[in-house]
């Protein structure tokens, strides 16, 4: 949690901004002099210094070399309803110092206690999110880049915890679109609430209709949409959807006036081409109207070389939240691209921040568990040789190759170099076994 | 600088002070509110607002009658 250390000798103004502090979930401990705040300083560490520039015993101002000189990474936030002392406070506004003119919001509060890690992070983002240099991650950014620019409707496809917000979140970047993104999980709506989520309600339409609502749809006007987990979306709903895409025109539930709607759909989902065709979960035709533009997130597994950027981007946003220089080892690194992360992005998100929490304060360095297993882990199948006599070798062959191919999510340039054999002979392969099946 | 603008300068800063608890306690009772937290803290909050609003409008008071001939 984020310690604030608030330097101020207005007591009410103290309580209330202590109590909003609280709320947003912060940790506070409140002084009213700077000989109180030379004292506290002394006793505990902060992440950040909400000082009040004139003090019964002396300005804030005298504080600050003192802060620099026993806590050096923490951040300083001048206080003043002096707007006369703006420009005067301005100039001192450099590296870890900010300041702040009452009135005082939340927002205000938010804007210098979180730090901006955009123009901080030494780490490139392509299209301002996505991270990665891996060959798997420079065959999509061109794919974003020419898609952006166009209207056309695109679906994510990849596996849970892939990211496949962040690429939506890159293509709403790459459109130049000055909207942000509107954003929305289609698995998360009860059947009943889906329609006037995406489409709106007029006040009054059904019980509980207390209010006008303007729909996804309308608050994705001539920007981009994005919706999560499409294949959750119920069959039966998925026609309305349909029509909005073919027309153009959303129609707020109650409403009896067509509305003109101009955004792209950004959709995504965690099932497989072929899941999708043979599960029944998406009809036919809308399949086709969202995926103008399919693109395929490799699995973290398939780009095990963007793993240190990534962690390394993690420990940074880590690093400047709590005002620490927590560092993973080149051991640790390989240790981490040992693993298969079968949650993807997220799953090691989460590790580096259970590491770090655990991390060792003499050293800096993160302390990483013996075993990432889940409960979603996928287990290799251990081959124990038992199933295999009595198989010929060519349908063991076949069943390699399928696997492979699986594995590869039917790359089958990759596919060939795992199995050590050229492209030509896979394709040789492959098409022998189709011809035998068809037979 | 005249006693004018030194008066001036006094109800602004006077005023921008009141205008900071509007602020802070109307932003408390918001994210009570958002929490779900306790009414009497929600009422609290915005007793403070009201008085705030209150002693607001005599420091506007006070100026309009200084400012009077």
């Amino acid at each position: 949690m984020t310690r604030i250390l608030l330097v101020d000798d207005d007591k009410t103004f103290c309580h209330a901004i202590a109590e909003l502090l609280f709320l947003m979930k912060y940790d506070v401990d409140v002084v009213h002099s700077v000989k109180e705040a030379s004292s506290q300083l002394k006793k505990a560490k902060y992440n950040h210094v909400l000082l009040d520039f004139m003090l019964p015993d002396g300005s804030g101002l005298h504080l600050i070399d003192q802060i620099n000189d026993d806590q050096p990474n923490i951040n300083i936030t001048l206080t003043t309803g002096h707007p006369s002392v703006k420009n005067a406070m301005s100039g001192f506004c450099t590296g870890n110092i900010n300041y702040l003119i009452k009135p005082i919001t939340k927002q205000k509060l938010e804007s210098v206690l979180i730090k901006p890690t955009k123009s901080a992070s030494k780490i490139d983002r392509h299209f301002g999110h996505l991270i990665g240099e891996s060959i798997a991650m420079q065959k999509i950014y061109p794919l974003i880049e020419r898609v952006a620019k166009s209207d056309a409707n695109v679906l994510l496809m990849g596996e849970s915890g892939s990211g496949k917000e962040v690429f939506a979140q890159a293509i709403n970047h790459a459109s130049g679109s000055d909207k942000a993104l509107v954003a929305t999980n289609c698995g998360a709506f009860a059947k009943e609430l889906i329609g006037s989520e995406l489409f709106g309600h007029e006040k009054g339409a059904f019980t509980g209709a207390v209010a006008k609502r303007i729909g996804l749809f309308e608050q994705a006007k001539d920007g981009n949409l994005f919706l999560d987990e499409i294949t959750e979306m119920p069959i039966e709903e998925q026609p309305n959807l349909l029509r909005v895409l073919e027309t153009n025109q959303v129609t707020r539930l109650g409403s009896a006036q067509a509305t003109t709607v101009n955004c792209r759909v950004i959709s995504a989902t965690n099932r497989t081409t072929e899941e999708i065709a043979t599960q029944n979960v998406m009809r036919e035709d809308l399949y086709f109207r969202l995926a103008v533009f399919p693109i395929h997130i490799p699995p973290l597994r398939n780009r095990k070389e963007d793993i240190p950027l990534l962690v390394a981007f993690f420990l940074e946003g880590l690093n400047t939240q709590h005002g620490t220089r927590i560092t993973c080892t080149p051991d640790q690194l390989k240790f981490l691209a040992a693993y298969d992360w079968p949650g993807n992005v997220r799953e090691l998100k989460h590790a580096i921040h259970r590491a770090y929490i655990m991390s060792d304060p003499q050293t800096d360095e993160l302390v990483l568990p013996d075993d990432f297993s889940s409960p979603f882990t996928k287990k290799p199948q251990i081959n124990t040789g038992q199933d295999q006599v009595g198989r010929t070798i060519e349908d063991v062959e076949k069943d390699l190759i399928t696997q492979t191919l699986k594995e590869c999510d039917n790359d089958k340039t990759r596919a060939a170099q795992m199995l050590g054999v050229s492209l030509k002979t896979l394709y040789n392969r492959i098409n022998k076994y189709t011809k035998d099946e068809i037979v | 600088m005249s006693d004018i603008q030194n008066e001036l300068n006094t109800v602004v800063h006077t005023i921008r002070n009141q205008l900071n608890q509007v602020s802070m306690h109307t932003e408390v009772a918001k994210m009570l509110i958002d929490q779900d937290g306790n009414v009497e803290k929600i009422q609290q909050s915005l007793n403070i607002v009201l008085e705030a609003c209150v002693q607001c409008d005599m420091t506007l008071n006070s100026l309009k009658n200084s400012s009077q001939p």
